[in-house]
């Protein structure tokens, strides 16, 4: 059971599940791979709208996704148009921060936590969010580590940055291997993230706990 | 929100994740023999062995244009101060 800073007790179908709310695009891969590291480290199952398959109404299965997790964290760092024609913003992520605030606001135990690259940047692309803590990570891998460490916090088992870096390095040479036996091109599909969640836990469980001892 | 939070009670396991995301029990043990093969590879290696970032660079270095051959741009004053 998970609870907040005040003490109160967080309910949810899944109490250790985090909602990724990330840009899926190449150049993102390694801060992808550190999110899956930085929360499995912590304990956490990565949750993401990657596992929804094709055929079901989208926007159900996001909030379904969502309302079972008790944390979300929503990187808001690609606000760039995209090179495709027609050049247009992805609006995705913030619609999905949108959803987890009013899941929230609507009585439910649900903490959601907004990441960025660039400090104070949020202010001039998303001002309805002045007065919020946002976690800048700087566009960097130790600073996803350094901002999760931020944003969490655990008694037994805290990870640190080290054990983290440990999780991710071996998680990057899983990725051929994964590929390989998904038959995928890229790691933003549903089995490539299943897989690559299940070995970042399975890592954790033997690199955090060893360092604990 | 976005104030820290601290979580407390279980620590979620490679079993409950699998379980959560529905990867099947057998699709988990093939994962579980590759975290095993990931971390006996990185014991394997004896300390004070080179690593294989550190072989291919001393390679590299062997092959490099400063052993023998001029240089593309045919700036040999590397060539020259290794003579």
């Amino acid at each position: 059971m998970a609870t907040t800073n005040s003490g109160e007790r967080l309910n949810s179908a899944s109490p250790l599940a985090v909602f990724l709310n990330l840009p899926y695009d190449s150049k993102f891969q390694p801060l992808f791979l550190a999110y899956i590291a930085g929360v499995t480290a912590f304990g956490l199952t990565p949750r993401a709208t990657l596992e929804i398959p094709g055929g079901t109404r989208r926007l159900d299965r996001i909030f379904a996704i969502l309302s079972e997790c008790p944390y979300s964290i929503h990187d808001l760092s690609r606000v760039q148009l995209n090179r495709t024609r027609p050049t247009t913003p992805r609006f995705n992520m913030p619609f999905e921060l949108g959803l987890a605030v009013a899941h929230e606001r609507a009585g439910h135990r649900h903490m959601w936590f907004v990441f960025e690259e660039m400090n104070r940047r949020i202010l001039k692309s998303l001002s309805d969010l002045n007065g919020t803590d946002v976690y800048i990570h700087d566009g960097k891998i130790d600073g996803v580590f350094r901002e999760l460490s931020n944003a969490l916090s655990r008694e037994e088992r805290q990870p640190g940055l080290p054990q983290m870096w440990m999780v991710y390095r071996e998680l990057r040479k899983a990725v051929p291997a994964v590929l390989l036996r998904t038959g995928s091109k890229t790691l933003f599909e549903a089995r490539p993230f299943r897989d690559l969640s299940v070995i970042a836990s399975n890592l954790a469980d033997r690199i955090v706990e060893a360092g604990d001892e | 929100m976005s104030a820290p939070v601290k979580i407390v009670g279980p620590f979620a396991t490679a079993a409950d994740t699998a379980k959560a995301l529905g990867v099947s029990p057998a699709r988990q043990k093939q994962l579980e023999r590759l975290v095993d093969g990931l971390l006996s590879g990185r014991k394997r290696r004896p300390r004070g062995a080179a690593s294989k970032s550190h072989e291919s660079a001393v390679l590299r270095k062997k092959r490099s244009p400063a052993n023998g051959k001029s240089l593309p741009n045919g700036n040999n004053k590397q060539r020259r101060a290794i003579k």
